[in-house]
């Protein structure tokens, strides 16, 4: 690396996506390989200038598996290294990311995640990939998973995930949403603390003349299964040692609200709003997914009336609120498939909660108001769109067009529920 | 990290008499572990000559292998260096962080013909095109060995495979993949070239191209420096009911499968004289 020492531009404005990379420069990053994707383009260019000016490499190779396999090569000699991606790209990844937590290789990756099954169409964003990126590989593995919920908290989180990645040797993954990514807040200064890291004994760059080193998985089946009870191992000392959460107004609630990431701090101005009209309301935030703070959740659910899931899914995190929870009081879920919810949705939803109601669910209205689907329950608007499809194809070819479009929603159950 | 080391096995002591091989004074990567090939296999040729020419050059301690996932991933257990071992089809992607991360030493990438052009196709070719600074030996036999003869993308019309007894059938499955041809043109490649272990002849000539794409990567020039080796899969080459013997397999590869493919050296940098082939 350079002699100059990185420094993070805090006290300026920095975009989540950029935020990633500089808690990568902080951690002293050597090799970055990805892939571009949107909304991760933005750290892609980012780590491209500012990485080589450190005496890193960076490089953008033909796809997301050579990306994720190229990082594991030179997480292998030893290196920080770190890859990023978005929904269908992380599914590639998932490749190399059973493979390096089988290696026991330490790496970090960069989820930024966004809405729709396979390619979306509108690249929104949402949290719909956190099942997948606690372990959907082959195997039985979980990665460390942070969800940082400001910019600074993703630049710290970046940062320290390298140091929890070298602690366990596993790959540990940091995901912000694609609206996170896209967003701009002022870097505030932050502290990454110090860590006693193991030495790599075991990397590639190593001498031959003290040890071979063999670094990846399927070896022996016997050493194989070693692993399995090594990787095991190490998620219990993770659940012992790294779990992190936060609590808003905690303190006496009666009613907990789960959320993380950008839902965390939606849902905490809606907690704000419902103390304000009196209703005893708590904000609940796991940092780390996992480990699941699963103990503190578990405490405040003892003394809570009900406890209220918040996700830009539906409800990815919920399972392991309801293991958390445990039974000891009732749990409700509030979401959508895509965009984050409003916070005077989720104050509405605290509001029924309150007045023991079940929660009225996010309907597809409520996600896409403003949808052209709207032209089919309103004529007003389906007149305006046909007429202007006219007077470019002709009558007959706009009510063609029209038709074929709205066809496709109509051949779509589309739930009643929350309809204006 | 588990210790995959200290569950190595002694290392062979020769039989009394016989005086252990050693050329250098300086580390011997020769394990002498019984391999786990199929006798008359050439993985064991292709092995043998990495280990000489590594042992000889007194490269243990520079040379790194990127194995991906085949028969000819066993050679960790033949040949001790530094090794790491990626998912199938991925060892170029693999060698490609490793060489950057570790510029000084020598990555070489050792793949069978399905993982280098089969599923590591892409990998490999964008390695090429990037001028990424590792050698890649292939040992192409026609098949998937390790999964007991099926047919691969670069095997010829008269290999018999499980998939394909009668042969490969062009009509659904194209033509054999001359993966030199590929790559040769590439600007990134410096140094390509098709070797044959039918015969002690072929042996001599594929090791001395061997060791001419460790002489140029040890000369600095940088580039990928790629080799095919055709060799047999006597066991697994069975499809319709046909069977081979090692040599018989060695004799159908002169006879049938070189019609396919152009022997000798495709791209040599300026300078170095051409190794002869038959």
């Amino acid at each position: 690396m350079s002699e100059k020492p990185f420094v993070p531009p805090v006290g300026k404005p920095t975009m989540g996506a950029h935020a990633m990379g500089i808690g990568a420069m902080v951690a002293g990053l050597d090799y970055f390989a990805g892939y571009p994707i949107t909304p991760q383009t933005e750290l892609l260019e980012y780590v491209a200038e500012a990485l080589p000016e450190q005496g890193g490499v960076f490089q953008q190779l033909g796809d997301e598996i050579s990306s994720v396999m190229a990082v594991f090569g030179a997480a292998a000699c030893g290196k920080r290294a770190m890859t990023a991606s978005v929904g269908p790209g992380l599914t590639l990844m998932i490749d190399g990311l059973t493979n390096a937590a089988g290696a026991e290789t330490p790496m970090v990756l960069g989820a930024l995640t966004r809405a729709h099954v396979g390619v979306s169409g509108g690249l929104y964003p949402a949290q719909s990939d956190i099942r997948m990126l606690r372990g959907l590989g082959n195997g039985d593995y979980q990665l460390p998973l942070f969800a940082p919920s400001t910019i600074t908290e993703t630049v710290q989180l970046t940062a320290e995930a390298f140091d929890v990645a070298d602690l366990y040797s596993i790959p540990a993954v940091v995901c912000i949403d694609g609206k996170m990514a896209n967003m701009i807040e002022t870097l505030q200064p932050f502290e990454v603390p110090e860590r006693d890291l193991p030495d790599k004994t075991w990397a590639l760059d190593r001498s031959l003349r003290e040890k071979r080193r063999v670094v990846g998985a399927a070896r022996t089946p016997e050493l194989d299964t070693m692993v399995c009870y090594e990787i095991q191992h190490k998620l219990e000392r993770m659940r012992a040692e790294e779990t992190r959460w936060d609590s808003f107004r905690c303190d006496d609630a009666e009613f907990v609200v789960v959320a993380y990431g950008i839902m965390a701090r939606i849902a905490k101005e809606a907690v704000r709003n419902a103390r304000e009209e009196g209703i005893k309301v708590g904000l609940f935030r796991p940092i780390t997914l996992f480990p699941f703070p699963e103990a503190a959740l578990g405490e405040l659910a003892s003394s809570a009336r009900e406890v209220l899931t918040v996700e830009i899914n539906f409800g990815q995190v919920l399972t392991d609120v309801r293991l958390a929870v445990a039974g000891r009081c009732p749990v409700q879920f509030f979401g959508q498939p895509a965009l984050a919810i409003p916070a005077r949705a989720v104050l509405e939803a605290i509001r029924q909660m309150a007045a023991g109601q079940p929660v009225e669910p996010r309907g597809f209205h409520d996600v896409h108001p403003t949808a052209f689907h709207l032209a089919d329950t309103h004529p007003p608007a389906r007149k305006q769109m046909l007429d202007q499809l006219a007077a470019r194809r002709g009558q007959e070819g706009a009510q063609a067009m029209l038709d074929n479009l709205l066809g496709i929603r109509k051949n779509t159950v589309i739930p009643e529920v929350g309809r204006d | 990290m588990t210790e995959p080391a200290a569950r190595r096995p002694e290392r062979y002591t020769p039989p009394e008499g016989v005086e252990a091989r050693k050329i250098s004074p300086q580390l011997d990567v020769h394990t002498g572990l019984p391999s786990s090939w199929c006798p008359g296999c050439g993985h064991g040729s292709v092995s043998q000559i990495l280990c000489d020419l590594v042992t000889e050059l007194d490269l243990a301690e520079k040379t790194i292998l990127a194995l991906g996932v085949g028969c000819g991933s066993t050679i960790a257990a033949q040949m001790e260096v530094n090794t790491v071992l990626s998912p199938h089809g991925r060892a170029s992607d693999t060698a490609t962080g490793v060489s950057r991360m570790a510029p000084d030493r020598i990555v070489v990438q050792y793949s069978g013909d399905g993982d280098a052009c089969g599923i590591g196709l892409a990998g490999l070719m964008h390695a090429c095109n990037r001028r990424e600074n590792f050698i890649v030996v292939i040992y192409n036999n026609n098949a998937y060995g390790m999964t007991g003869g099926q047919m691969g993308p670069t095997t010829t019309k008269e290999v018999p495979t499980t998939t394909f007894q009668g042969g490969r059938d062009e009509e659904v499955m194209g033509y054999p993949m001359d993966i030199i041809k590929t790559l040769e043109h590439f600007p990134g490649v410096v140094y390509a070239g098709r070797c044959a272990l039918t015969s002690g002849v072929r042996y001599r000539e594929a090791s001395r191209m061997i060791r001419r794409a460790f002489e140029i990567h040890l000369a600095g020039i940088k580039g990928m420096k790629v080799i095919d080796c055709l060799g047999n899969c006597n066991v697994n080459w069975k499809g319709g009911g046909v069977t081979f013997t090692p040599e018989s397999s060695n004799q159908f590869i002169e006879d049938q499968i070189m019609k396919y493919f152009q022997m000798g050296e495709a791209t040599v940098p300026e300078g170095y004289p051409p190794i002869r082939v038959r």
